[in-house]
């Protein structure tokens, strides 16, 4: 029985041609030969009905032309337990995702894996975040890796990187591979930006510089000097700023010699105390190359003062030290009466932050008590110990605008907390609730944040002792309870990975 | 008792409840919380201190609050809670005030069953009477999907006079307008069915020859329904069933409840008709049976509560007469504990012939449910994934199955039991396992 010669029948329609039902000499013929021909209708519904059915329940599958792909190599880590598997399934779902990172360090240093049917989720979100792959790439296991090497959208879980995007990807793709190959191989990121910079658009070569901060080195010296010339400020800039973060650089070395050359330190004599003074620079060409040419226009300083701000910025700190043999107490101290002091605190402050001198930081910090994002960017230079340290202190000054700033400091700066730093602030933000005070907007929020800090075995301690009779008790009543959940959230989820 | 929070949002009736009972799930928020196999209670501090507790095992929800939503949002908090934090929630022994609920219900559920075993007590006038009543309505329905089949015929014989192509020109209203009459003909499984063929004509290549099979299996049924009355009596019941005449626990025949320790094997579900519908494929370990339980839940309504795959029920199914059964109806369900998994069939082939033999019985059958041992997933050119069985063998996947990837990632490589439904041409993956570890997808 042709099946194909009924579809024809079927689709001109029986109007304008009968349908053909006879059958060979077999059961399904049989069936057909019983059908009445008169009835086109009723006899093409019926064979179309038998026919198909026949052909249904005489399926064939298909032999495989190919060989399957070598399978994945076992995997000795374990996986993890039900528990874990359900907080990452409500951290994918996006409920805290923010604590994704956090559960992936803790599966590794628990020597456990991600459970098989969870990688194509977790693949797919390093996919589009490019900052939860070094958390996500030590513990996809050997199943990972090689499910990663099924799909092109995971190739950056394999190690090898497809370069090819450089040439045909989209700008985001483009960029999220720059991003990738600076983390693990600068040098090569830096090559390809080399090989295609003149063609590419304004609007993305000051992005494509930004870049390269990550991995910065002083191979990128040369890139980073073309694109100081480029006709577009922005890009210039930018990469003043890397050059300028780079001690060896022809940038670095020459506003160097210029900033020796403006500053004069006058050490104490007899009735007289360490000054600094300072000579203004003019306009120059030179300058305005290495991205000092005109100030923005927020900027408070005159003119002048601002180029001597920028030249000092693009300094080292640790020079001043050795040149003139002072702490940087001391330094900051002789510059106090000086007319271009802001001018020159403007510049060790970008200095310090750019070459991350903690001695420096520390000495800075003082000086900006009610400049809150300042403070914390300073304070991020700080090593743990020392920031820890100096948090503390502040906590336990006997001024409100110490402690104030302290939790200002925190709320800005993302880094893990010992139980003591934890205590001592929890301890300020139930003195403000007991001293009635009306949540301060920022505190509220911040909390939740800090929850994600504190170290998790705290949770218990952290949940006693909060001044619940207070009156304004009710206003802080849902922050401190989401802040918490978060942290009990945080210790549950430990827990089950440990399991 | 092993709650997810999946299991949880799907008992709310609706997004805001899932809010509030988020707020709720945390320590802050109750006074007392406990569970043991049967239940989980706790006093949640609102504005008042609210008595909640939740009977797993159907599960029913209890709570002292006044709100009107079912269940509240206490009940979900305490849920919830239970969920992420079990710990939080200790094994104990119930309070007073819960062995008090506890032990009302129980009564109520003798009161029912007392009741229901009452209709034989009635007096047989009213026996009668009721009975009587019932006929008329089976009567006055049997009339209206009469003329509804009618209707399909003369529609059906007219598509093919004038053709496939010209039917296939015609506006979406020429197969809904038909559907809809069938639904209020009360034949809604064929109205269901008219509207999957909508799709089939804008289907691509091949659409000529999936449309005249489903024309011709559509025809046959009318012809059975014609001839009901010679048939054997379960095939009637298939015809009946797939016209849309549905089964009520009380319907079933005493010797359609099968007992059983049931592994939910594989769940799916999907939007039909402005109804959330979810099928739960059960495996029985003793009699080696697979069973479909559909439940139903309107768009807002919360849909009823289910075990999630890979867990274990002792309970009862009662199957709906069927010469190929599969659908049945839940009842007197414990969760238990239990290991086993079915044996899957040897390769692609031994599918193929069981399918073959199931049509033989019942040739509308929607999906034959099996569990294919030795299988490997893998994808070929563009996009396109096949389980590739023992004898080399590919059997195409559901374009619809989005879970590929998690099928291979499950795999690694090397072969493993899936589960999943066959529709005749795709295969649905619902499930799969190599070493006891079941994934469901």
């Amino acid at each position: 029985m042709a099946w194909r010669e009924l579809v024809t029948c079927a689709l001109l329609g029986t109007e304008r041609q009968a349908p053909s039902v006879a059958g060979d000499e077999d059961a399904l013929g049989q069936v057909l030969g019983r059908l009445d021909e008169d009835d086109r209708e009723g006899a093409l519904l019926r064979a179309a009905g038998v026919v198909a059915l026949w052909r249904r329940a005489g399926r064939r599958l298909a032999d495989d032309p190919q060989s399957p792909p070598p399978p994945c190599e076992p995997d000795a880590a374990p996986g993890c337990g039900r528990l874990a598997c359900q907080h990452l399934a409500l951290l994918l779902q996006g409920h805290d995702s923010e604590l994704l990172p956090e559960w992936l360090e803790a599966l590794g240093a628990a020597g456990r894996r991600v459970p098989e049917e969870w990688l194509p989720a977790l693949l797919d979100v390093g996919a589009k975040q490019t900052a939860l792959r070094p958390a996500l790439l030590p513990v996809l296991g050997r199943r990972g890796h090689w499910l990663a090497r099924h799909n092109s959208d995971w190739s950056y879980a394999i190690g090898t990187i497809d370069e090819t995007i450089w040439q045909t990807g989209r700008f985001e793709e483009r960029l999220a591979l720059l991003r990738q190959l600076r983390a693990f191989q600068p040098e090569r990121g830096r090559e390809l930006l080399a090989a295609t910079w003149g063609e590419e658009l304004v609007r993305h070569r000051r992005e494509f510089i930004q870049a390269l901060a990550s991995g910065l080195n002083p191979a990128d010296e040369p890139l980073l000097e073309i694109a100081l010339d480029d006709r577009n400020g922005e890009v210039a800039r930018a990469a003043a700023d890397l050059l300028a973060r780079l001690p060896q650089s022809r940038l670095s070395r020459e506003l160097t010699a210029r900033a020796l050359r403006l500053l004069r330190f006058r050490p104490a004599g007899l009735l007289k105390r360490d000054r600094l003074e300072a000579d203004l620079p003019e306009d120059e060409p030179a300058l305005r190359r290495d991205g000092i040419a005109d100030p923005p226009s927020n900027v408070k300083l005159g003119e002048k003062a601002w180029r001597l701000s920028q030249i000092v910025g693009a300094t080292p700190p640790a020079i001043w030290c050795r040149e003139w043999r002072r702490t940087p107490a001391e330094i900051l101290a002789a510059s106090r009466d000086g007319e271009w002091r802001q001018a020159l605190l403007d510049g060790w402050v970008l200095a310090t932050q750019r070459h991350r001198d903690a001695d420096w930081a520390e000495a800075l910090l003082p000086l900006h008590p009610d400049h809150a994002t300042l403070t914390a960017a300073l304070a991020d230079v700080l090593p743990p110990a020392r920031f820890e340290a100096y948090l503390l202190t502040l906590l336990r000054e006997a001024s409100g605008g110490g402690r104030a700033s302290a939790l200002v400091v925190l709320s800005h700066v993302e880094r893990p907390w010992s139980v003591e730093l934890g205590r001592a602030v929890l301890e300020q933000v139930r003195q403000r609730i007991r001293q009635d005070k009306q949540p301060d907007w920022w505190l509220a929020s911040a909390l939740r944040g800090f929850a994600r800090w504190l170290p998790p075995e705290f949770s218990e301690e952290a949940a006693a002792g909060w001044p619940t009779e207070s009156r304004q008790w009710s206003q802080w009543e849902t922050a401190v309870n989401e802040f918490l959940d978060r942290l009990r959230f945080r210790r549950a989820m430990r827990e089950a990975i440990a399991q | 008792m092993f709650l997810t929070t999946e299991q949880v949002i799907a008992l709310a009736p609706d997004n805001a409840s899932v809010k509030a009972a988020r707020g709720l799930a945390r320590p802050g928020k109750w006074a007392t919380a406990g569970q043991n196999d049967q239940a989980l209670w706790g006093e949640c501090k609102g504005s008042d201190l609210y008595q909640v507790c939740v009977d797993l095992t159907e599960p029913a929800f209890k709570c002292t609050c006044p709100s009107r939503k079912f269940p509240c949002k206490h009940a979900l908090g305490l849920l919830l809670f239970a969920a992420n934090q079990p710990d939080a929630v200790p094994v104990g022994e119930p309070p007073a005030w819960l062995s008090e609920w506890l032990a009302k219900r129980e009564q109520t559920a003798h009161r029912k069953a007392a009741r229901a075993g009452a209709d034989s007590d009635l007096d047989p006038k009213q026996q009668a009477k009721r009975a009587a009543a019932k006929d008329k309505r089976v009567a006055e329905r049997q009339r209206k999907v009469e003329i509804g089949l009618e209707e399909l015929e003369r529609w059906l014989r007219d598509l093919v006079r004038q053709g496939l192509a010209h039917a296939q020109q015609q506006p979406a209203r020429y197969w809904d307008g038909m559907a809809e009459r069938l639904w209020d003909a009360q034949a809604r499984g064929l109205a269901n069915w008219l509207r999957e063929l909508a799709s089939i004509p804008a289907s691509g290549e091949g659409w000529d020859e999936r449309l005249l099979a489903q024309l011709g299996s559509l025809y046959l049924l009318l012809e059975g329904h014609r001839r009901l009355d010679v048939l054997p009596e379960s095939l009637r019941a298939d015809i009946r069933s797939r016209i849309g005449w549905s089964w009520q626990e009380a319907d079933l025949p005493k010797d359609a409840w099968l007992r059983d320790r049931w592994l939910l094997v594989g769940q799916r579900g999907y939007e039909e008709e402005q109804m959330r519908v979810r099928r739960s494929w059960l495996w029985g370990r003793h009699h080696d049976r697979l069973a479909l339980v559909l439940d139903f839940a309107h768009q807002s309504q919360p849909m009823p509560p289910m075990a999630t795959p890979g867990s274990w029920l002792e309970a009862e199914l009662g199957f709906f007469p069927s010469e190929y059964p599969q659908r049945a109806l839940l009842r007197h369900a414990v969760a238990v504990e239990d290991q086993e998994m079915p044996t899957g069939l040897a390769d692609g082939a031994a599918l193929l012939d069981r399918y073959a033999a199931a049509l033989a019985r019942q040739p509308w059958l929607a999906v034959l449910p099996a569990a294919v041992a030795e299988a490997l997933p893998v994808r070929r050119e563009s996009d396109t994934w096949f389980l590739r069985d023992a004898a080399a063998k590919l059997l195409p996947c559901h374009p619809g199955f989005i879970e590929t990837w998690r099928l291979l990632a499950c795999s690694g490589g090397s072969p493993l039991t899936v589960f999943g439904e066959w529709n005749g041409q795709q295969f649905w993956p619902l499930s799969s396992w190599s070493d006891g570890q079941l994934t469901a997808f």
